[in-house]
């Protein structure tokens, strides 16, 4: 490759400088000769058609740069937002879906229709999401769509294998249980959370693209101002008036484009970051808080269903909640949440934090019970109905973790929004500016040139 | 002038053709490429690792301790004995497996821990505190139950538990309670009869269990698989992920209850007998429990628990004769 590209690049260095450079720095016989060759007209002839060719330069910079932005907050309104929500719908359902099976398997005295309403919601919800998510997702996402779409019938089997051996009394259920439990903690929450890790990248990238600085926009319109500028000195000593009125307009539209588009350019910029910042870099904290406190539920309710069997299961609550709350309760996916979060969501945010280091002070009574031998008490514990027990407490965290995710997807999408009327009107106005700069030039120039003829 | 502008023509042609056909078209997955894949149980070994057989210390595995010459009354144990401090706590703890269909298990009906070692750990509390009622049931898995005993957190463990050399070293047991030996469990379709018909086929037992060695040491070269549980192994065996389950017979028998199409078939392998743990330093507790073993044999306790739970599907079987050290 490189020796393709060498010859090419070296040729137009050797021909080019003599041509173009209109003052060449040093020799003064190169330079007087230049001088006496362009007469004033000529003069200001190139010197309109650079302003021209610059001025449409800056315009069509201009309107590309604003059409991408468009574009891409259209995206984060309308492809990257809801597809990352799809996503976390489907993997918060899915958790959601193992967690209430392995609770409703607890239940001694028969299962309760509202655990089993709930899990077959969960599935529901997670179908539509899958299918729904499909739409929109790139080939990466739709392979691991595919993982989930797979093997979510076979866990569902098995829930169901699981349910009758249960209803016979047998132990065999439980082991059918924990076969579908393994399958969606390994398998398909994995596959679920790369959907959203992937959505989520897109997201923010689009988000950061559609809030960049636009280097060469600003780069070609102090150029044609200091152009501008420099016409103007030209003028000025060739003809002995100080303004040409045609060329002080040019300025004044130049001067106009660059604050419009500074300050709808920056209005929007800043609707993003919000957006980012607040929305969906607060949601991704949010919902993996989400997914380890669902996780961690299965993982307790297993434990008590593996009667004896389940160190590995407490192993991995433990874990689950460490990554929530940190060993004292002040670290972890909730800490970060807070930092992320705007004051407006903190208390939300920290009440849901404060349920979850209750709910692990309870899940330690439920463990002393259970290590203690007494199995009986320990399923009480963990099912007990009341304000302050267990699945209480849960529920709460569960719902107030939910109520965060809605703020900020809301949040994600509203700053969209709001991005995109910060740039209403900047096209058609770069396209009128543009169109006044060059007829501003081209009505300074004319009489001056005509004076010549 | 003609020609070359044909000749360009035809050149154009074969490249737009050419780049036709080189441009990769997006490959679109085929559904009909798509296989189910079966999931398996957690911390499946496939195949397992075998356990390095330790050089077994040679002993009598069946020889307990003998039980005292006359048994105390219930609720009049000895002063200072392990049974005194056990009265005195009110309970009797005793680690379980609480799923062991047959053995040890929850009845649906009530909730309430039920089978054939359940009602052995009853008869102990009756011979102690004159109330069947007063034990602690712990469950507990097969690798705590060496442990439990040696930091003395049960009184007793009744989970299937081998006599053999090795662990006498580290724990005491009871004379032998129920005779076991290591079978298969297959499913009553395959025409599986003994080990030589699994040749190369996979058989599985949980993780570093003896048996996991006698399936491997088989001379038709069975795969072991191993699970964490042996409901696990019938999972795999439902699901025809292995052709049979092979351990201590009795524990099969509480499998095979639990799917009709499967049979417990197969000369035995090994010869395990069951005896209940107990701690090292409890020399008068051994004895104590043998004597409560003598009494269920001679007065026919044994024979009508073992009736309740196992003979339906073991057989009829009369009690184990007990072997004696001194």
């Amino acid at each position: 490759m490189p020796t393709r590209l060498a010859p090419v690049a070296t040729k137009p260095a050797e021909t080019r400088p003599a041509e173009v450079v209109p003052v060449p720095p040093e020799p003064g016989g190169l330079a007087a000769r230049l001088r006496a060759r362009l007469n004033t007209p000529r003069l200001y002839w190139l010197t309109a058609a650079g302003l021209v060719v610059l001025a449409l330069a800056t315009g069509a910079a201009a309107v590309a740069d604003v059409r991408q932005r468009e574009a891409l907050i259209t995206d984060v309104a309308e492809v990257s937002g809801p597809i990352s929500v799809d996503a976390q719908t489907l993997y918060r359902n899915l958790a959601d879906a193992d967690a209430t099976a392995a609770t409703a398997f607890l239940a001694t005295d028969g299962e309760s229709p509202e655990l089993r309403t709930r899990y077959l919601d969960d599935l529901a919800r997670a179908t539509s999401a899958l299918t729904i998510a499909l739409r929109d997702a790139d080939d990466a996402e739709a392979e691991l769509l595919r993982v989930v779409a797979d093997q979510l019938p076979a866990y569902t089997g098995l829930v169901e294998t699981a349910r009758s051996y249960q209803r016979l009394g047998v132990p065999l259920g439980g082991a059918y249980l924990r076969e579908a439990s393994g399958l969606m903690q390994q398998t398909i929450l994995p596959a679920a959370a790369g959907v959203f890790d992937s959505t989520h990248r897109r997201l923010v990238t689009e988000q950061d693209e559609a809030a960049g600085f636009p280097w060469l926009v600003t780069l070609l319109v102090l150029a044609t101002g200091a152009a501008l500028i420099a016409a103007q000195v030209l003028v000025a000593r060739r003809s002995r008036r100080t303004f040409n009125l045609g060329l002080v307009a040019a300025s004044a539209i130049t001067v106009l484009a660059l604050l419009w588009s500074v300050v709808a350019l920056g209005a929007s910029a800043a609707r993003l970051e919000t957006g980012r910042r607040d929305g969906s870099v607060l949601v991704s904290l949010l919902a993996n808080a989400g997914r380890a406190a669902l996780q961690a539920r299965a993982n307790e309710s297993l434990t008590l269903v593996a009667r004896g069997g389940g160190a590995t299961l407490e192993k991995d609550f433990t874990a689950r909640m460490d990554e929530l709350i940190g060993v004292d309760g002040r670290r972890g996916l909730f800490a970060r949440a807070l930092a992320q979060a705007p004051s407006s969501d903190r208390r939300a945010i920290a009440a849901a934090r404060d349920e979850a280091v209750r709910w692990r002070t309870l899940h330690e009574q439920v463990r002393v019970a259970d290590n203690g031998g007494d199995w009986d008490k320990a399923v009480e514990l963990a099912t007990a109905p009341g304000d302050d027990a267990l699945p209480a407490v849960f529920a709460r965290l569960d719902s107030g973790l939910a109520e965060a995710l809605a703020v900020g997807n809301a949040r994600v999408d509203g700053q969209a929004e709001q991005a995109a009327n910060a740039l209403r009107g900047l096209l058609p106005g770069v396209v009128l500016l543009t169109v006044g700069l060059v007829a501003a030039v081209v009505f300074g120039f004319r009489p001056r040139i005509g004076e010549y003829r | 002038m003609r020609t070359t502008t044909k000749v360009t023509a035809a050149v154009l042609m074969v490249a737009l053709v050419a780049a036709g056909c080189g441009t990769p078209e997006e490959q679109r997955p085929v559904a009909a490429d798509a296989r189910a894949v079966v999931p398996q149980p957690l911390n499946v070994q496939d195949p397992a690792e075998v356990p390095s057989k330790a050089p077994v210390p040679t002993c009598d595995n069946r020889a307990s301790l003998r039980p005292p010459a006359s048994m105390p009354k219930a609720g009049a144990m000895p002063a200072k004995s392990t049974m005194a401090r056990i009265a005195e706590r009110g309970r009797l703890v005793v680690g379980i497996d609480q799923n062991a269909y047959l053995f040890g298990f929850r009845d649906p009906a009530s909730g309430e821990l039920v089978g054939f070692e359940i009602d052995f750990a009853r008869e102990v509390a009756r011979a102690i505190f004159g109330d069947p009622r007063k034990v602690q049931f712990r469950a507990i898995t097969t690798a705590e139950r060496i442990p439990v005993l040696q930091n003395k957190e049960v009184d007793l463990v009744i989970r299937t538990m081998s006599m053999t050399c090795e662990r006498w070293q580290q724990v005491s047991f009871s004379a032998e309670y129920i005779a076991s030996r290591q079978r298969l469990l297959v499913r009553k379709a395959d025409g599986i009869k003994d080990f030589p018909d699994l040749a190369g086929k996979k058989v599985c037992a949980t993780r570093g269990s003896t048996s996991i060695v006698t399936i491997a040491e088989q001379p038709s070269r069975p795969v072991p698989v191993s699970t964490d549980s042996t409901l696990d192994c019938l999972v795999l065996l439902q699901q025809g992920q292995v052709q049979a389950v092979s351990t201590i017979d009795i524990l099969l028998a509480g499998l095979a209850a639990q799917d009709p199409t499967t049979e417990v078939t197969g000369k035995p392998v090994s010869d395990e007998p069951a005896g209940i743990g107990i701690p090292k330093e409890h020399a008068d507790m051994v004895r104590f429990v043998n004597g409560v073993l003598e009494r269920m044999r001679s007065d026919g306790t044994w024979t009508r628990i073992y009736d309740r739970w196992l003979k339906p599907r073991l057989g009829p079987a009369s009690p184990p004769v007990p072997v004696y050290s001194d």
